[in-house]
């Protein structure tokens, strides 16, 4: 390979400066030589400069922003789809384990004429002893779910008196059960 | 911020305090950005392209496991980002042609037109080389990591772009 074809070769690394300095200095005497080298070098050098004025315009900075919020709301709906994936496993788990309790319910459980989402909503139930009313098993495993689901306990049933406790048994009582 | 304060936010983005993406996000914004629009030589192309590079890095930045530096992964993320992009452009691609222009064009207009078509030419690969050297300033080995190529392959596929740029930039040169 004669020196023209080498300088060719290694043209770009020339230009860009990619060379050892025993290489630079060999292409660099070479060049103040050769004319076809020299015109190989010159379009080179004016492909690159015209290369750089391609300058980018950037968007406004209200795009940033607004991408940087688009950001933050995947960032909820990220967080929104994981907790859509909790809920697709433990929503069955919770009816499953409300059906089991409902069908393994002793014989002597008092009939409760009420859906089982509104004896869930009334939390009150769980916390209070309705011993001889509702079964003591089912009212433990009641507050069990009850904690599962993190519903805050109602703590204004300890505030009541004893009396206004027994008016709320028995209000609860003809609410719910049937009397059996 | 070099890339050790790139890692230590990483990790603390990994401990669960995600308000430090805004500093990743403010680091990277530009650099991406202008990557994209060198790759799609569009402005709206770019901007939705950079969107959805931030948005994958956001839901993927827990996987990223230090095995790499934090930008040679960033960058890997737009890369292939924009590559499958350009993809999806060519599925839903419709013939374009621009209207006869009516009066000369200013030179520095024509000239980046003639950049855009030029670059529009190259190959996506030596296309994707040729950005991150000329106009990012990465070198070989990392632009051989961004790409998943050797640094040889990230050499010859810029220097092939050089080569071709020269001949369809001709009329400038």
């Amino acid at each position: 390979m004669n020196i023209c074809e080498e300088f060719k070769n290694r043209l770009i690394d020339y230009v860009e400066n990619h060379l050892s300095e025993q290489e630079y200095k060999r292409y660099y005497e070479h060049l103040r030589c050769c004319r076809q080298c020299q015109k190989e070098y010159g379009e080179v050098k004016k492909l690159y400069k015209i290369l750089d004025t391609d300058e980018v315009v950037l968007p406004e900075e209200a795009f940033f922003d607004d991408l940087r919020s688009r950001v933050r709301r995947e960032k909820m709906r990220f967080r929104s789809s994981f907790l859509q994936k909790l809920m697709r496993i433990f929503v069955p788990i919770f009816a499953a384990a409300i059906i089991l309790l409902i069908l393994s319910r002793p014989e002597t459980t008092v009939e409760i004429a009420v859906p089982t989402s509104a004896l869930i909503a009334d939390r009150e139930i769980a916390s209070l002893s309705l011993s001889g009313v509702i079964d003591e098993e089912l009212i433990e495993q009641m507050s069990i779910v009850d904690n599962y689901l993190s519903f805050e306990m109602d703590e204004t049933i300890d505030e009541l008196t004893s009396e206004e406790q027994a008016v709320l048994v028995e209000q609860l009582y003809e609410k719910y059960g049937n009397g059996d | 911020m070099n890339d050790d304060e790139d890692i230590l936010l990483v990790r603390e983005f990994k401990d669960g305090n995600t308000r430090v993406f805004d500093r990743l996000f403010e680091k990277y914004q530009v650099s991406l950005y202008s990557i994209c629009y060198r790759f799609t030589r569009n402005d709206s192309d770019a901007r939705e392209l950079t969107q959805d590079i931030l948005i994958k890095v956001y839901r993927n930045l827990k996987q990223f496991n230090e095995r790499s530096r934090f930008f040679t992964w960033l960058y890997r993320i737009a890369v292939n980002a924009c590559l499958s992009f350009k993809r999806k452009q060519k599925h839903h691609a419709l013939h374009y042609d621009p209207p006869p222009q009516t009066q000369p064009m200013d030179e520095r207009v024509s000239m980046k037109i003639a950049i855009d078509n030029a670059l529009k030419k190259l190959p996506q690969r030596q296309r994707i080389s040729f950005i991150l050297r000329h106009y990012e300033g990465y070198t070989f080995n990392e632009i051989g990591e961004i790409m998943g190529i050797t640094t040889g392959a990230a050499k010859a596929n810029h220097h092939q772009a050089v080569k071709k740029l020269k001949v369809l930039l001709k009329e400038w040169v």
